[in-house]
């Protein structure tokens, strides 16, 4: 039986319209309305046109599971100020099948339990302190985040997003977190991304401070937690060029700007030479990208579960055909976070770009 | 005739009062400074680096200066580019100085040679000192916050000149030290590797 909710995702997840679908499959909006409302059950043909359309298996719609889609109030974007809403719905389209995914290794594989406290109402210099504490990891810099937020029961997934707004994104589902990062920004930008999505998670768990807010609390608390007070204190108590930044931002795995607005946050520097390492970094580009910048983080649950996969013989294709996804879609939530050539030697790279998200004018609104 | 050197802690500060400036607005002097030098690349022409310690040491010591209303104004003439206090008869001239500065065993110099004006104000200082009628139009006593900046080697020091020669200035009358050798922290970020927490052991099992 054709599951509606399953169109309305897919669509989504490319990015279109209704009335851009409609004209890429040759019939009206209407009549996309009608599918997607369950009004009316779309014949063979259409359901085939459509799939071609969206690049989604035509089983993809017949599929009786209904899909656990993520609940835009309680997901937290970073990067949202910019973000399109049709750029909003393709990331959180991406977690819907992130579910799917998720739901299929958890029923073959034991993953870490969840030890993610609440600490909702704390202030974020605080609330990153006692993370640390309660995780017994004191105040050195934080090797790998990704496998750090994997040991503690986060399940940590790629974006894959052909646009500079979207960011990261984190949601509880149940009682499960959930971290999603772009893993086409630099490896700083994506750890503090990560660190910024685990504050969300730590101090929002029920709510709380929505918007800009809710933001500057998660971007303090990544601050803190990436480059602890104590710590930086101790080793670098004051900066006097760029050349000494740039050995502290690799110390602490951040980006040449946040360790800059760190260390002026900590009074280790002044105003002025605030204002002048801005400056000087943007000049030799560091407001582009990492100049010499650090190896991007991968996952190690995600290494472990492909390569026991491999050893049975279970390939990506497999998986995405047992879950009636795209297989661009399986290596796109991967992507960057793991080899896929652990399990069928095609590479990580693959699915990049297959899903062709596309931007269009929400025109039918 | 040897410099009159402060260097303890309780002596500079008092004597800095005298002066109307307070340390760390002299520190943050230099901190600017040693910023601005920073900002240089090897693709900028060859002295870029002290024409910015001196245009940031200026402009900041003007910035930290000025607004604390206590006689300091900016001053300009005579291609002299300083801070100026009527009510103590005082003007401060930043100048980038050779590895002897800070070092109260050794005589700072002029990294580069100076024109007539800073001998025209050397000068009239001295002709004070030995009794004479002043320069007409010299009536500060010149101060030159002195700035040594080579990678992490930071020294300065506050240092009234007492002669000059072939623009170079050679005998100090008094010295006010602010950043000695090994006073200006070098950062030793250590090894990342090292220093980083421990690997994690993430179980996953088949079930």
């Amino acid at each position: 039986m054709f599951n509606p909710s399953r169109l309305v995702l897919a669509r989504k997840r490319r990015g279109l319209t209704q009335i851009r679908l409609a004209e890429l499959a040759s019939i009206t909006r209407l009549t996309v309305h009608r599918y997607e409302s369950g009004e009316v059950e779309p014949p063979r043909e259409s359901v085939e046109a459509l799939a071609r359309q969206l690049s989604f298996p035509a089983k993809f719609f017949f599929a009786p599971k209904s899909i656990d889609e993520p609940n835009p109030i309680s997901a937290s974007f970073r990067g949202m100020a910019a973000m399109t809403a049709a750029e909003r719905d393709a990331a959180l389209a991406a977690g819907a099948l992130a579910f799917l995914l998720d739901d299929w290794v958890h029923e073959r594989f034991a993953l870490p339990a969840v030890d993610i406290p609440s600490m909702a109402g704390e202030a974020p210099e605080i609330a990153a302190r006692s993370l640390r504490q309660q995780w017994a990891i004191g105040e050195r810099p934080i090797k790998n985040i990704v496998h750090l937020l994997e040991a503690k029961g986060v399940r940590v997934f790629s974006l894959v997003e052909e646009t500079r707004t979207v960011d990261a994104f984190s949601l509880w589902r149940a009682t499960k977190p959930y971290i999603f990062l772009n893993t086409q920004k630099t490896a700083e930008h994506g750890r503090f991304d990560a660190a910024h999505e685990l504050g969300h998670l730590v101090l929002h768990k029920h709510g709380g401070p929505q918007g800009k807010q809710a933001e500057d609390e998660a971007n303090k608390f990544a601050s803190a937690f990436l480059m602890p007070e104590s710590d930086v204190k101790a080793i670098a108590p004051t900066a006097s060029n760029i050349r000494q930044i740039i050995s502290m931002k690799r110390r602490w795995g951040v980006s040449a700007i946040a360790m800059t607005y760190r260390l002026h946050k900590l009074k280790c520097i002044s105003d002025w030479q605030y204002r002048q390492f801005a400056i000087q970094l943007s000049d030799l580009g560091y407001r582009r990208g990492e100049p010499d910048g650090i190896q991007r983080e991968t996952s190690v649950i995600w290494k472990k579960v492909l390569a026991a996969l491999w050893s049975e013989r279970v390939t990506k294709n497999q998986i995405a055909s047992a879950l009636h996804l795209p297989v661009a879609e399986i290596e796109n939530l991967v992507f960057g976070l793991a080899s896929m050539t652990t399990l069928d030697g095609a590479g990580a790279g693959s699915g990049k770009g297959r899903a062709e998200l596309r931007l269009v004018r929400n025109n039918d609104a | 005739m040897a410099a009159l050197i402060r260097r303890e802690e309780w002596e500079v500060n008092a004597r800095l009062r005298e002066l109307r400036m307070p340390k760390e607005a002299l520190l943050e002097t230099v901190r600017a400074a040693v910023a601005a030098y920073g900002g240089c690349t090897d693709n900028d022409p060859p002295g870029a680096k002290g024409y910015e310690t001196y245009r940031i040491g200026t402009r900041h010591l003007r910035v930290e200066m000025l607004p604390l209303k206590n006689g300091w104004n900016r001053d300009d003439a005579g291609n002299l580019c300083s801070i100026r206090n009527d009510e103590i008869a005082v003007k401060v001239v930043i100048l980038n100085t050779d590895d002897a500065t800070g070092d109260a065993l050794r005589t700072p110099k002029n990294r580069r040679e100076k024109g007539v004006e800073h001998e025209r104000a050397i000068e009239g200082v001295s002709r004070f000192f030995l009794g004479m009628e002043p320069n007409e139009d010299i009536r500060h006593a010149i101060w030159y916050l002195c700035l040594h900046i080579n990678e992490d080697k930071v020294l300065a020091e506050l240092s009234r000149p007492s002669a000059i020669d072939g623009g170079f200035i050679v005998a100090w009358e008094e010295r006010i030290i602010l950043v000695a050798p090994g006073g200006w922290g070098a950062l030793d970020i250590g090894a990342d590797d090292n220093d980083s927490g421990p690997e994690l052991e993430i179980d996953v099992r088949r079930k």
